[in-house]
């Protein structure tokens, strides 16, 4: 009988400290902790934002019909094969409605980075509220927005790599 | 012919220029700005009655659907505000928004190339 009343005051206790933190502050704006995305990849393997939680993370949001998007993915390859030992990772996120359009890009143009597919906008619109192609967000090791990057990237510039740097060299 | 230019022109505006910074609308295989003057666009998604159909379809706040029908039916027509507006709706408010558009033939941010 103790036992389980124990456990019951454990559970409302539990219950009552995560009530008490609030909803988690999401947005797209710096500071705010970035929205959290569930989408397949190219293999059809569920990716998560989660999955790179503790990690400082780039989401690109881009598309093949974007003449820009795809001119800023050299560099972005570039800057992921830079940084990818010291556990960064790029995620790029197409709003193409072809799988097949978008893996056929990949590969010409040999990007080494995690493509994710939404098709019908969920994370792009709904989430993200992206209104502009290509669009990037930084986010910190705490899951935080760092930087918006509107517009296509120069990812090599030195500028966006010490930013990034001192992302991941941060505690 | 007016309208294949309009539209030739905003892909070719968008494939090269920069893709959009502001709403994409596009239908049955035409794609247009939302802050656009086109007149093929005012005929498309205003005088067809669409958009009110569109917004009539989502819970949005009454304000909400007056402005976002005013800054882009009428002479107020502002992409910045339509912009404001989106950017700060919920996540939840924009998937509404999305869906009604594409529930009456629409699609956001696509470029059908």
């Amino acid at each position: 009988m103790k036992k389980r009343f124990f456990i019951f005051l454990i559970i409302i206790v539990t219950a009552a400290v995560a009530a008490a933190a609030g909803p988690a502050d999401y947005g797209t704006e710096p500071g705010k902790v970035a929205p959290p995305f569930e989408l397949k990849d190219l293999n059809g393997k569920t990716v998560n934002l989660s999955d790179y939680a503790g990690k400082v993370v780039l989401v690109n949001f881009w598309a093949t019909w974007c003449g820009p998007c795809r001119a800023e993915m050299p560099s972005l390859n570039s800057l992921y094969e830079s940084y990818k030992k010291d556990g960064f990772v790029v995620v790029a996120i197409s709003v193409d409605q072809s799988e097949k359009v978008v893996r056929s890009f990949i590969d010409k143009n040999k990007l080494a980075f995690p493509v994710l597919m939404d098709p019908d906008k969920e994370i792009y619109f709904d989430a993200y509220a992206v209104l502009a192609l290509p669009m990037s967000f930084l986010i910190d090791k705490k899951g935080l927005i760092a930087e918006r990057y509107i517009g296509e990237k120069d990812w090599t510039a030195q500028e966006i790599k010490d930013r990034i740097f001192r992302l991941i060299q941060a505690k | 012919m007016n309208r294949m230019l309009v539209t030739t022109f905003a892909a070719a505006a968008l494939l090269a220029v920069g893709c959009s910074s502001t709403f994409l609308v596009s239908k049955n295989g035409y794609g247009y700005f939302l802050e656009s003057n086109a007149k093929s666009l005012q005929t498309m998604l205003c005088d067809s009655g669409d958009l009110q159909k569109i917004l009539s379809d989502t819970h949005l706040a009454k304000d909400v659907k007056e402005n976002f029908y005013r800054f882009n039916c009428t002479a107020e027509r502002s992409g910045e505000k339509v912009k404001q507006l989106f950017t700060v709706m919920t996540p939840v408010e924009r998937k509404e928004l999305r869906l009604a558009f594409k529930s009456n033939g629409y699609d956001v941010n696509y470029l059908p190339c």
